[in-house]
C-alpha cells in the first residue's frame, strides 16, 4: 500500500507506459508432462507449424520455461486458462 | 512397432487393447471420477504466481469452466469405453478425432495426479521400477499411461 499523500496529482507517465506494457505467457518445465504431448498442445491452441511447436518444447525442456504468447493481459489469461485445461504449468507476468 | 490407436482415413481412430489393459483402462477413469470429486492442486495450476489478489479473482473465474471440462472429457471416454467389444484380437472401439482428445485429457490428468503422487521426477524414467517398493504397481500404470498417451499423441499427429 502506498503511502504518498493524496495532495500530489501530478499525471502518472509511469502508469500509462506501464499500461501499454503487454503481458506474456510462460510455459514452465515440468517433469510428468511428455515433450511429444506438450508440442501437440502447442501446435493445437497456437496454431503453431510443428517444427517452432518442437522448439518451444525444447525451450521449455531445457531451459526450464519459454514464452509463448504475448498480448493484452485478458486475451494473456485465456491463453494460460487453455493450457492449464491441458494439464500444461503457465504463468502470465507483466513483461517489465 | 504398432501401438494401440490407428488413425483412418477419415480421421476416426480404433483402439485396440489386450483384456488386461482395457480393464486397467477402466478403472483409472474409475479412479478418476473420485479424483475429480476433489481435485488435487497440480489440476488446477496457478495463473499468477505473485499475485494473490490476481490468482484468487483467476481461480474463481476458471476453476468451475476446468473442472466442467474434466468432467465433461471423462463421461466422453466412458462412454467410448462401454460401447466398445471384445473381439478376437483383444478390446476393440473407434473413437472419433474429438474422443481420442477426450481420452488424452483424461489420461494426461492420469498421468499427472499419479506422477505428483509418486513423486515423478526426470532421473524416474531412466530407473527400473523396483518390485520391492510398495508404490512398484502404481509406478507400472504411471509408465503404461505414459505409453498410451505416447502412441495417442501420435495418432493424433497423424
Amino acid at each position: 500500500m502506498s503511502t504518498r499523500p493524496s495532495t500530489i496529482e501530478r499525471p502518472d507517465v509511469d502508469e500509462v507506459v506501464r499500461r501499454d506494457k503487454p503481458w506474456i505467457v510462460v510455459v514452465w518445465n515440468d517433469p510428468i508432462n511428455l515433450m511429444s504431448y506438450v508440442t501437440y498442445v502447442f501446435q493445437k491452441l497456437f496454431g503453431f507449424p510443428r517444427e517452432k511447436a518442437h522448439r518451444l518444447m525444447l525451450q521449455v525442456h531445457h531451459e526450464g520455461r519459454a514464452i509463448v504468447a504475448s498480448g493484452p493481459r485478458e486475451r494473456c489469461e485465456a491463453d494460460v486458462a487453455r493450457l492449464h485445461a491441458h494439464g500444461l504449468w503457465a504463468t502470465l507476468f507483466k513483461e517489465d | 512397432m504398432r501401438g494401440p490407436f490407428v488413425r483412418r482415413r477419415s480421421g476416426d481412430i480404433d483402439v485396440t487393447l489386450t483384456a488386461v489393459e482395457a480393464d486397467l483402462i477402466r478403472s483409472v477413469v474409475e479412479q478418476m471420477t473420485g479424483v475429480l470429486d476433489d481435485p488435487p492442486p497440480r489440476l488446477l495450476p496457478p495463473a499468477y504466481e505473485d499475485d494473490p489478489e490476481a490468482q484468487a479473482e483467476y481461480a474463481s473465474l476458471m476453476t468451475a469452466d476446468l473442472m466442467d471440462g474434466k468432467r465433461r472429457a471423462l463421461a466422453s471416454m466412458k462412454a467410448t469405453i462401454e460401447r466398445g467389444k471384445i473381439k478376437r484380437d483383444g478390446w476393440r472401439a473407434t473413437l472419433t478425432e474429438d474422443e481420442a482428445q477426450d481420452w488424452l485429457a483424461v489420461v494426461n490428468d492420469a498421468r499427472l495426479t499419479l506422477g505428483t503422487n509418486l513423486n515423478i521426477t526426470e532421473d524416474s524414467y531412466e530407473r527400473d521400477i523396483d518390485p520391492t517398493d510398495p508404490d512398484a504397481a502404481s509406478h507400472e500404470v504411471f509408465r503404461y499411461l505414459g505409453f498410451v498417451e505416447e502412441y495417442l499423441v501420435d495418432a493424433l499427429m497423424g
